[in-house]
């Protein structure tokens, strides 16, 4: 039972367990405890009689559980107190694991005094009556009986009542202002009130400072001429106890002191109240209209000092908005009235109120009030350092940055041993995300106050967000050392071990804590917090690989436990990890029978019944297992889908035929429009995309024929063929049979032309026909049939700006784009949304137009929309903490690490790369007129036209920001108008000096995430081959053939790179020299080349694809690259090529063919550009147009660009939505059937 | 023609978000192009237009204007019709019975449309809801044979 404090040894302070930064070290002799040494008498104790420390406390334990309960309760028996199980009317102190038990709030609401338990551990190692003050969790009534006669102490009850030392204070004013006025340079008579005031707090605050020091008041009050009554009274306590010579009578002197000084406050505050009242009705009827009449600017001390102490005890933990609690302790301190201003000197009280003030108005946003206060201060005190970084926080609020770094650094240099002020200067760097400084600030505010809770804290969210772990750690550690009783303390350490790849420590962590919670706990309005703990702890196990343990920890919490659901789902994962399969399929049967859809239980269940594979692949024994577990489940489970669709993926042939059948045909019937896509991932499989063919071609005949599925008699509704059809078209796009798809799709339209669903995905299949423009022509057919409809509008922007229709037709993508915007700034709002999507598609646009100055300025955005989203993290460092939210928060962290591997991320960065290559390829004067000369006359003239629009769009854009400039100000004043974009056409992008700098920049972050993506290395090669970087491009090269050696673009980099690295001259300098043998050495690694030449090395990437077109063209370009003379072999090559049919086993709908629309796109572009033969060029044009009769690159005669094609942008559909493909008057009039009728008019 | 099961029918009014709906009917079902004058009476008569929904697919309309004539309100039917498809199901009937419903709610006096003359199927099916024949109009229509049209009628006893 040596135990001292709460803390587990190993994070004591005594033993760190970590070595600590210079900024904590302190002096050797307190090194036992020093924050509480700080505050507690130095003098030795030996005069007080340890075991009448504590007499006549009544204390009562709460939220201690034993073994702590019982040392606690002997320590302060030991000291002479008394104890009692129950708070009583006897009872003078409560002794408190932390905040809000039971028994805290019983006692609070008797006004009883609580205090925590290291007070009495304090008492009892020191061997004194430690100063109670910072121990306090609630103050209330006296903490001991006032019967119980001291002779160690003085008393500290009040021996004078409130009342009379308020009437102290009126006379003491009085008094002063007579001698005041009686004197010969007498203040101005609307001065005198408020100087008198301040003369008696200075008098006695300098009391009080000559007794924290150790000195006689009498020393102070010699200085004085008029010593007001209150410090009189301290002389006559101080004489009658000095008999007794303690130091200890010092301190209560000082504190009685203190005590009388706030009511001294008080009182002379509200005593000048009468004054301020009138000077203010005077003040604000002379300040502009602007200002706010309701704000009070004038505050009464002790308002002043509640509103503080919400603000510093609660707010702070709150808020999320930047907080700050300082301790105001330098700066309230007093000085005397004559006393010369000094660099950093603390305020007079007056100042120090307002000071306070500042504060206060900062915390509540009352900017104007809060620099009101400030200029007030800096009027007497112009260079005073605090107030100064105040202004600047303060200004900071307002929008006006500059000036607010210009104070906030003045106000450091005027006070650099503030910890204020660079509390302050961390805040501010805070708030404009420059976290690495502000870091380094609230590092130099702590070495000047080493305990400060909120600067600690504040820290301990910055580190958490840079990710400094280690420094999240210590900050975490330092907190819960001096706070240990406050939950948070407990589960922030906690967390910041788990982050730190510490999960055992965090275990270790969670245990102490739960060791210093009663049974009872939690009460019931914490059961889910609670529940969190337990849960994040069990996973904490888990990851760990403890599952014994974890499974044990659930067990044993399972009553405390609100989250059933995941209590579940944690014990059956636990129980199969423990190899107890059998128990772990009976708990995922009863979560089936929850929720018979959640893919997860099933695949839970499948594990346990060793009958899972990751890949999908199971043996015939292990599907008829498979297949007899999901029959017997579906009848249990008759209203899931999941039971019926999971056997479609492992099922085969017959088998998967039957099911699939069985899983269509009521889809179909009731019309899923998503069933397509439900089933897609089935088109992986070799046989099941001829087995669906094949069976829903059965279906529509039957359904066309006898109007039901085949062998059944049940009439189908007129929509199933509708559907069929429907579905139909989707397989032959999926199977590349556009022609086949179009036919099935233009006939679901001619069966009911209403569904929007269908000119969508007719849309989809001219996309993959290669006819942008006809896709987004119909797209725009779709989104005019619902225009509500966000999708579908979202899905035509997209395909229009595939269609590069950006600006120039009428209804252009931007215009379609902002229809589900707010009004107003329209294209930010969609910047707002983080419209991430739109951004890319129309970047992509911009670049295949050539203005690189617009697509990196939206490519740059989606970084940016990254950036803030990783930045949104910050706010919930503290909430998650305070909320328990943990598992979430711990999963949210998690996720934010890798956020820029994801899709969007890693696209952007790779458009952006290629935006800054085009930059560094193209010289810039040049560039422009480049970009026309190589374009045909008929695009030169779209250029223009398209310029032309620019401009016009810009002189709109420009006008419209006036007129919203304007009106934002008449509406609000001076705030919420946006910062306009000072470079909305990205024109200053491209000037960029470097672009293989910026390259770079990205590429790290892609390299960083995304290291298994072909395209990362592909780009790094680029980079680095134009920066020179041979080293780095090896290894870019190195990383492709790794990932896919036989890829057509590793090869291209191969073969590039030893051309390159083989043609330079040889090696003059040193690091020349070093890279020549670094890559001599690593050549024979590389097996394509070994002991080969690059031409021997390109024949043989031939041979081994001889049939594919990418990998012939990738040879046909590396062969005329390594030999010039053999363009037209290399030429011969490629056109020799031949697009294989593949194998279908229905040949009706057209042959599908091996070659990809993007390949031989690409293929023409390399004939066009690298081979530059026109001729051959124009012959696989009309190669390709046979192809692909759709695309309107290889102008197929069934394209968009064909002038009878009624997508012909010159004669485009209009919005009437006559749909060309079922020309008016097909539907008869008079079809013969009973109850169809027409009523024809014509308006009238 | 029967269906496999119910399949529920449901009526929605036009609005300016869904009006294209209507003109997609009216391009296949109709060999006339209406007008915007038609479409903007269609809007502003309200409950007395109506599109028709099986099972959330729009596979037909009525759409009707208001008329005032000397004091009582009067409703003429510009165009029913049902796609191909779904005829036979009642949904013409629904999408009338509505109307008519609305016009007993609204104290409308008569109802009426024209029909050209050959169109015995649809004159059947009015005549079913009591509508009568009440006059000719020789030459309405200008493109199609026959160009002339009856007048359907059904008044409402006022009260």
């Amino acid at each position: 039972m040596s135990q001292k404090r709460n803390l587990p040894s190993w994070i004591s302070s005594r033993d760190p367990p970590h070595p600590q930064p210079e900024s904590k070290k302190k002096p050797k002799d307190d090194a036992d405890d020093e924050h509480n040494i700080r505050n507690a008498p130095q003098s030795s104790s030996t005069t007080t009689d340890f075991s009448k420390l504590l007499e006549g406390v009544v204390f009562v334990l709460s939220g201690f559980v034993n073994p702590e309960r019982s040392t606690l309760r002997s320590q302060a028996l030991a000291m002479g107190a008394t104890y009692q199980p129950d708070w009583n009317s006897d009872s003078t102190l409560l002794i408190c694991a932390f905040p809000n038990t039971p028994k805290f709030r019983q006692v609070q609401s008797n006004s009883g005094t609580i205090v925590s338990k290291d007070w009495i551990a304090e008492c009892y190692t020191q061997k004194k009556l430690v100063d109670i003050e910072q121990y306090l969790l609630h103050a209330g009534k006296p903490w001991r009986k006032t019967s119980a006669p001291q002779n160690t102490t003085i008393r500290v009850e009040e021996p004078f009542s409130v009342t009379e030392v308020k009437k102290w204070a009126r006379d003491d004013l009085t008094e002063t202002i007579s001698w005041l006025e009686s004197q010969e340079e007498k203040p101005a008579p609307g001065e005198i009130k408020r100087i008198a005031a301040e003369g008696v707090l200075t008098c006695l605050q300098d009391a009080i400072d000559s007794l924290e020091q150790k000195k006689d008041v009498g020393s102070v009050t010699e200085l004085w001429s008029f010593v007001p009554r209150v410090v009189k009274e301290l002389g006559k306590m101080e004489s009658s106890s000095k008999t007794e010579n303690s130091t200890a009578s010092k301190d209560q002197l000082c504190k009685q002191a203190k005590s009388w000084k706030k009511i001294y406050e008080a009182e002379l505050a509200q005593k000048g109240d009468e004054e301020e009242e009138e000077a203010k009705s005077r003040r604000t009827s002379g300040v502009a209209s602007g200002y706010d009449s309701d704000e009070t600017v004038e505050m009464t001390e002790e308002e002043i000092e509640h509103a503080y102490r919400n603000v510093s005890v609660d707010k702070v933990e709150a808020n999320s908005t930047p907080s700050l609690s300082l301790s105001l302790s330098s700066a309230s301190s007093a000085s005397s009235l004559s006393c010369p201003r000094t660099m950093g000197a603390p305020l007079p009280p007056k100042e120090a109120n307002l000071f306070k003030l500042i504060v206060k108005s900062y915390e509540t946003k009352q900017y104007k009030k809060g620099l009101k206060a400030a200029d007030a201060i800096l009027k007497k005190f112009p260079s005073h350092g605090e107030t100064l970084s105040m202004k600047g926080l303060t200004l900071n609020c307002m929008d006006r940055k500059t000036e607010a770094y210009e104070l906030v650094r003045h106000g450091v240099k005027n006070d650099i041993k503030s910890h204020v002020c660079w509390h302050v200067y961390g805040l501010l760097y805070r708030s404009d995300r420059e976290y690495r400084e502000a870091i380094k600030c609230y590092r130099n505010a702590l070495r000047i106050d080493p305990d400060n809770l909120e600067i600690l804290r504040d820290l301990s969210l910055l580190q958490a967000q840079m990710r400094d772990l280690s420094g999240f750690v210590e900050t975490r550690q330092q907190l819960l050392t001096l706070k240990p009783n406050h939950r948070m303390n407990w589960i922030g350490f906690a967390v910041s071990q788990h982050l730190n790849a510490n999960a055992s420590k965090a275990v270790e962590i969670l245990e102490a804590f739960e060791g210093t919670l009663e049974d009872d706990y939690p009460p019931e309005n914490e059961l889910c917090e609670h529940t969190e703990m337990i849960m994040y702890k069990v996973s904490l196990l888990e990851e760990s690989g403890a599952f014994g343990k974890a499974l044990e920890e659930l067990h044993k919490n399972e009553p405390k436990i609100v989250d059933k659901l995941s209590y579940k789902e944690q014990e059956a994962y636990l129980l199969w990890k423990l190899g107890r399969p059998a128990e772990a399929s009976k708990l995922y049967r009863v979560l089936l029978s929850m929720n018979p859809d959640n893919y997860r239980y099933y695949e839970g269940l499948q594990k346990c019944l060793g009958l899972y594979s990751e890949s999908g692949q199971y043996s015939s024994d292990r599907i008829e297992k498979l297949n007899a577990l999901y029959q017997s489940l579906s009848e249990q489970y008759t209203r899931s889908s999941a039971v019926k669709r999971i056997p479609l993926d492992f099922l085969q042939d017959e088998r998967f035929k039957e099911a699939v059948a069985k899983y269509i045909k009521p889809l179909l019937t009731k019309g899923v429009p998503s069933l397509f896509s439900d089933l897609c991932s089935l088109y992986d499989h070799p046989r099941k995309p001829d087995i669906l063919e094949q069976l829903v071609v059965e279906m529509e005949h039957s359904i066309r024929t006898t109007g039901s599925y085949p062998g059944s008699d049940v009439k189908e509704p007129p929509s199933t063929l509708l559907w069929t059809l429907f579905f139909l078209a989707q397989h032959y796009d999926k199977r590349g049979q556009y022609d086949a798809a179009l036919g099935k799709i233009d006939e679901a339209i001619a069966h009911t032309p209403t569904v929007i669903d269908l000119y969508s995905v007719k849309s989809r299949i001219m996309k993959h026909a290669g006819d942008l423009t006809a896709a987004a022509a119909l797209a725009d057919e779709a989104r005019c049939m619902d225009l509500a409809d966000r999708y579908i509008n979202s899905e035509c922007v997209k395909r229009m700006l595939q269609a590069d229709q950006v600006y120039i037709s009428v209804t252009s993508a931007e215009k379609t784009a902002v229809l589900f915007t707010k009004e107003g700034d329209q294209l930010n709002s969609l910047h707002d949304m983080q419209c991430m999507w739109y951004d890319l598609a129309s970047g992509d646009s911009y670049f295949r137009q050539g203005d690189l100055g617009r697509a990196l300025k939206r490519f740059l955005a989606v970084e940016k929309h990254y950036s803030d989203i990783s930045e949104d993290q910050f706010d919930f460092h503290s909430y998650c903490l305070r909320k328990m939210t943990l598992r979430s928060y711990v999963g949210m962290l998690k996720f934010e690490d890798r956020l820029h591997s994801f899709p969007y991320f890693h696209k952007a960065a790779i458009r952006a790369i290629r935006c800054y290559l085009k930059l560094h390829d193209t010289p810039k004067s040049t560039a422009e007129e480049d970009e026309m000369s190589k374009l045909a006359p008929a695009q030169k003239k779209k250029m223009k036209k398209q310029k032309k629009a620019e401009a016009r769009a810009k002189k709109e854009a420009e006008t419209k920001i006036e007129e919203s400039t304007a009106s934002g100000v008449s509406k609000s004043g001076k705030r919420n108008v946006k910062p306009v974009d000072p470079d909305p056409h990205g024109e200053k992008l491209i000037q960029v000096e470097d672009p293989m700098a910026e390259a770079s920049k990205y590429l790290r972050l892609l390299q960083k995430h995304s290291p298994n993506s072909l395209e990362t290395h592909l780009l790094s090669f680029e980079v680095n081959m134009r920066k020179e970087k041979f080293l780095l491009a090896f290894q870019a090269v190195k990383q492709l053939l790794k990932l896919d050696a036989e890829n057509p673009d590793s090869h291209r980099s191969l073969v590039k790179f030893f051309l390159k690295t083989g043609s330079t001259s040889a090696p003059t300098t040193e690091a020349e020299k070093l890279r020549c043998s670094v890559l001599e050495a690593e050549r024979p690694s590389i097996s394509q080349l070994q002991n080969k030449s690059l031409v021997e090395a390109n024949k043989e990437f031939l041979g081994r694809h001889e049939d594919s077109l990418v990998h012939r063209a990738a040879y046909a370009e590396m062969l005329c690259l390594l030999d010039p003379s053999k363009k037209t072999e290399a030429i011969k090559l490629i056109e020799d090529s031949t697009n294989k049919v593949v194998q279908q086993t229905n040949g009706a709908h057209g042959l599908a063919r091996e070659w990809k629309l993007k390949d031989c796109i690409a293929v023409h572009k390399l004939l066009e550009t690298v081979f530059l033969d026109s001729e051959a060029a124009s012959r696989w044009k009309s190669r390709c147009a046979e192809y692909f009769p759709f695309s309107t690159h290889f102008e197929g005669k069934r394209s968009s660009v064909m002038p009878d094609s009624v997508y012909n942008s010159s004669l485009k559909s209009n919005e009437n939505g006559d749909t060309p493909n079922h020309p008016m008057g097909q539907t008869e009039l008079n079809d013969g059937q009973l109850e169809a009728f027409k009523s024809l008019t014509v308006s009238t | 023609m029967g269906t496999g099961r119910e399949a529920s029918v449901s009526l929605d009014g036009v609005r300016d978000k869904n009006m294209m709906q209507l003109k997609k009917l009216n391009t296949v079902l109709f060999p006339v192009r209406y007008n915007d004058k038609y479409y903007a009476d269609a809007i502003s008569s309200g409950e007395f237009t109506k599109l028709a929904y099986y099972s959330d697919i729009c596979v037909g309309a009525i759409a009707c204007r208001l008329e005032t004539k000397g004091g009582t309100m009067r409703v003429y039917i510009m165009t029913l019709g049902v796609l191909a498809p779904y005829r036979g199901i009642g949904i013409g009937s629904k999408l009338l019975n509505h109307v008519l419903d609305m016009c007993t709610k609204q104290n409308v006096s008569e109802i009426y449309l024209h029909v050209q003359t050959n169109n015995e199927d649809a004159i059947k099916f009015y005549k079913k809801f009591g509508f009568d024949i009440t006059d000719t109009i020789p030459d309405y229509y200008i493109n199609i044979e026959p160009r002339d049209c009856y007048v359907v009628t059904k008044s409402f006893a006022q009260i």
